[in-house]
């Protein structure tokens, strides 16, 4: 009696043994056209973009790349064209995101008083984030026409002087910002709207008792509780804008006189217009660092992972 | 002074929640809303706070019409169910936001959060964020922000039913202390009679949004107005019995021996208790039933179907003819089978209205 109780155990243990490790093989298995995939695509490229950087490879040129080391990293810090880009894009990334996350924030606010009606205009107003950007940026440059834009009748019709959008290098930083910010902020209100529909009642109810004014309530409460997705909006929206290219291109190519030539634009001139790839990879590096440092310190800034490390506790 | 509701009414669309309720509480009464979910209670008390609106009916308290005030305007404190405290501020942050907000003096803020603190055992917890607390230390958090600026009104929503049985014990008489010391007028909605009963001066107890019966602890388990009032008070349920009279001065009922012992003073009741159909209810709580020799004078016969000791007392379920009933006893020696004799003694029959 005793004995089977104690060998039958042991028996399941083995075959349980055999069984695990039969099933660590097929997980394997199952991992591996992902795992094949994402190396092929992703890894592969950018070790190879690496390698590339450290070349004067250019394939108009013809013949084959010579290995020049650290060259092309050496040319970058001194070429003022692409600090004149990096200089703008944080321009644009700062005024672009910025005031897309004040105004999602505004307008989340508002939708959270839920009148009726605001279902459906909650989701017109998210009709932006859905059209191509190429479009975007085509009916943009059309309707800010100096004298054919809807822009300029309008500012006229109001009594207004008539701008020059996109043709002039004094508001063509301004205009592209416009519009990122008219294509995003639907996005960050999006994320932002949802993180106000989660917040739990009660502290409100208590705030409201407690004697605090709609003002003290949003700065004590609201916005507090609400950092964790403002912050991650914020950061994905960096991320994006810093990337910006198609609507940009689009609408004025860099131009008038480098005003709008954001990296994503120097970057394609210099790689697929110039096709100097070998400097064109070590550009795109840097600008690789340059915005990972930015995140890092944004990241800092924002307390993001204490605050997400508290949400985990939660 | 104290709190006045008068005739208020709230529906949410067809729905009607709150259906014409009328109290006066008086100034430092512990006044307890009682009654099942989705009886009104709750809405009544956040009516009462101005988280929600009356769609009839005014509310004044210590003599001002708040009716339609903002829950700022009305200087009253709340605790929640789930504590409703502010996730992003430490303890002490919690304590001392409504000082805050009244510009108290950052000297005051501190002196007053580190006593109240004190008075509820949570001084060593004031640098944490709730999240770090358990439930019994956050609903003290939430009763020290409640007290911390002297309120005149206390109101408190089911603040204990997210603890454990222990410490709700503790909390319940721990909250009472507390209450009557400062004389805070408060409203204590509850869906548990133990906490009603050991809390409350007065128990309001509400059904499908009206007030059915408003009285003392003792007065309304003693003295139960309704069918739902009996059945809700007491653990066991009062033993009920269908009764009816179609002619004046003679009831009749389910057991016979019972309803002849009717009081004559319970007697006189009957006529004011009855339904349309004549019907009405008898009630005898189990503890008062007693178990006696088979064929004793005024008892009926009962079969025990079922014995559950419970240490200091014993709960025995009968069968009398066709009824079932419970007898609350002392330790005893019943056996399931034993055909005994029970017995109601007169003055503790009740007559309720269906």
């Amino acid at each position: 009696m005793s004995m089977t109780s104690i060998s039958t155990p042991q028996v399941v243990a083995g075959a349980d043994k055999a069984q695990r490790a039969g099933e660590r093989h097929t997980g394997w298995l199952l991992l591996t056209p992902a795992f094949v995939l994402m190396n092929a695509v992703g890894f592969f490229p950018m070790v190879y973009s690496l390698y590339i950087s450290l070349t004067n490879y250019n394939p108009t040129h013809g013949g084959n790349a010579r290995f020049v080391w650290l060259d092309n990293y050496a040319s970058a810090l001194l070429d003022i064209q692409f600090w004149h880009a990096i200089g703008l894009t944080f321009v644009f990334v700062t005024l672009s995101v910025g005031t897309s996350l004040v105004l999602a924030v505004l307008l989340s606010l508002l939708f959270n008083l839920r009148y009726p009606g605001f279902f459906l205009l909650r989701t017109i107003i998210l009709i932006p984030m859905l059209i191509t950007p190429i479009a975007v940026g085509i009916v943009w440059r059309i309707m800010m026409m100096p004298d054919l834009g809807v822009l300029n009748y309008l500012l006229t019709l109001v009594g207004l002087q008539p701008l020059l959008w996109t043709s002039s290098s004094s508001t063509a930083l301004l205009s592209i910002i416009l519009v990122d910010i008219w294509q995003w902020t639907p996005f960050m209100f999006l994320i932002v709207f949802a993180g106000i529909s989660a917040l739990p009642k009660s502290p409100f109810e208590a705030a409201a008792i407690d004697g605090a004014g709609p003002i003290r309530v949003f700065f004590s409460i609201t916005l507090p509780l609400l950092k964790p997705v403002i912050v991650i909006a914020t950061l994905l929206r960096i991320v994006d804008a810093f990337r910006t290219y198609d609507t940009t291109f689009i609408m004025t190519r860099g131009g008038p006189d480098f005003a709008t030539d954001l990296v994503s634009v120097y970057l394609q001139r210099i790689n697929f217009r110039f096709f100097d790839l070998g400097y064109g990879a070590a550009l795109s590096w840097i600008t690789l660092l340059i915005v990972t440092i930015i995140i890092l310190i944004f990241t800092k800034l924002s307390g993001f992972t204490r605050i997400i490390s508290e949400k985990e506790n939660r | 002074m104290g709190i006045q509701i008068k005739d208020v009414r709230k529906r949410f669309g067809a729905l009607t929640v709150v259906n014409g309720v009328s109290v006066d509480i008086a100034e430092g009464e512990f006044f307890v809303l009682l009654g099942e979910s989705g009886c009104g209670k709750t809405t009544t008390l956040r009516m009462v706070a101005g988280l929600e609106l009356p769609t009839s009916g005014s509310i004044h308290i210590n003599g001002k019409d708040v009716t339609y005030a903002e829950p700022r305007h009305r200087d009253i404190a709340m605790a929640f169910q789930d504590y409703g405290l502010y996730p992003n501020m430490t303890v002490y942050e919690n304590i001392a936001f409504p000082l805050k907000i009244r510009k108290v003096s950052k000297a005051d803020q501190r002196r007053k959060v580190e006593e109240t603190a004190g008075k509820l055992g949570i001084f060593n917890y004031l640098g944490r964020k709730p999240f770090q607390l358990s439930g019994g230390q956050r609903q003290r958090v939430s009763l020290a922000r409640a007290l911390v600026r002297n309120p005149k009104v206390f109101l408190m929503d089911e603040p204990l039913s997210n603890l454990d049985a222990k410490l709700r014990a503790v909390m319940r008489t721990e909250i009472k202390k507390l209450v009557s010391e400062l004389g805070i007028t408060t409203i204590y909605v509850t869906h548990d009679q133990i906490e009603a009963m050991s809390m409350a001066d007065r128990i309001a107890v509400m059904r499908h949004g009206d007030m059915v019966q408003v009285g003392s602890p003792l007065e309304i388990y003693d003295r139960p107005l309704t069918h739902f009032v009996a059945d809700f008070m007491g653990s066991p349920p009062m033993n009920l019995f269908p009764a009816s009279m179609t002619t004046a001065g003679r009831p009749t009922g389910e057991v016979r021996e019972f309803v002849d012992a009717i009081p004559d003073h319970e007697r006189d009741l009957i006529s004011s208790r009855l339904d349309a159909s004549g019907q009405f209810t008898l009630g005898i709580r189990p503890e008062h039933l007693k178990l006696v020799q088979l064929g004793s004078p005024g008892s009926a016969r009962a079969v025990v179907d079922f014995v559950e000791p419970l240490g200091q007392t014993t709960n025995v379920y009968l069968t009398a003819g066709e009824k079932r009933l419970i007898a609350v006893t002392d330790r005893c020696v019943s056996h399931v089978g034993d055909v005994v004799g029970v017995y109601a003694p007169p003055e503790f029959l009740r007559v309720v209205a269906n």
